[in-house]
């Protein structure tokens, strides 16, 4: 069984790609590849494959869930984690966030001590469902 | 606003690395001001608002954030007048 270590974030903030860089990889040892946007990831995603992308939900161009559909239909991400990014949590976006296609959401801000364990509880919970 | 604590239990080279970060933060909240004072209409408004919101927390700037998220919800332009000036005080505090 693979190691769970390739985490995609795509985030067109710099000061949360930022506190992302050092929390998943200088404390949760990830190796984590940073794109600012939608695009940017559809492009890097299958020479990356990423194990779990963290997604940002408001984004210029291509949002997060413009972003998902995209990558539901690639043969390399169809299965992948998918979990949002947004400072929204009102119980309607989420459940609509989740029609998606996504396995969870995380509110920002976010705890960037607890995160690396996180999304490890996603990517396990993502797997289980795909086994 | 005090500084924020450095998240416990870190060794001293990740406590370094999180307080370099902490300051590029601090040190880019004039640009977010700008950006926020220069929004067009409210839809430019809202996303600065938002994306202040969304990355102060995660550097402990917790109210800076609360702010931020108070003048996304303003109902009104004196509810959104005075949010605005009580986020401008606190950024000035931040970063002067």
């Amino acid at each position: 069984m693979e190691a769970f270590k390739r985490v995609m974030c795509v985030e067109d903030d710099p000061d949360i790609q930022m506190i992302l860089e050092f929390s998943l990889h200088r404390l949760g040892g990830y190796e984590l590849c940073l794109c600012s946007s939608g695009q940017e990831a559809l492009d890097k995603v299958a020479e990356f494959r990423p194990q779990l992308v963290l997604l940002d939900v408001m984004m210029p161009e291509m949002s997060g869930p413009q972003t998902l559909v995209r990558f539901r239909a690639m043969n390399v991400m169809r299965t992948v984690p998918v979990v949002f990014l947004t400072a929204k949590a009102m119980r309607d976006e989420v459940e609509a966030l989740l029609e998606h296609g996504a396995t969870g959401i995380i509110v920002k801000p976010f705890d960037p001590v607890a995160l690396p364990q996180d999304i490890r509880i996603y990517w396990q919970h993502g797997r289980a469902s795909h086994s | 606003m005090a500084v924020p604590a450095i998240p416990e239990g870190l060794d001293p080279a990740l406590a370094a690395r999180f307080e370099a970060i902490r300051k590029q933060f601090v040190a880019g909240l004039a640009a977010r001001q700008r950006d926020i004072d220069a929004a067009p209409d409210r839809e430019a408004l809202d996303a600065a608002l938002h994306r202040l919101a969304g990355a102060a927390g995660g550097y402990g700037y917790g109210e800076l954030g609360q702010l931020a998220r108070q003048a996304l919800q303003a109902g009104d332009a004196s509810a959104l007048a005075a949010s605005l000036a009580h986020l401008r005080q606190t950024i000035d505090r931040l970063a002067g």
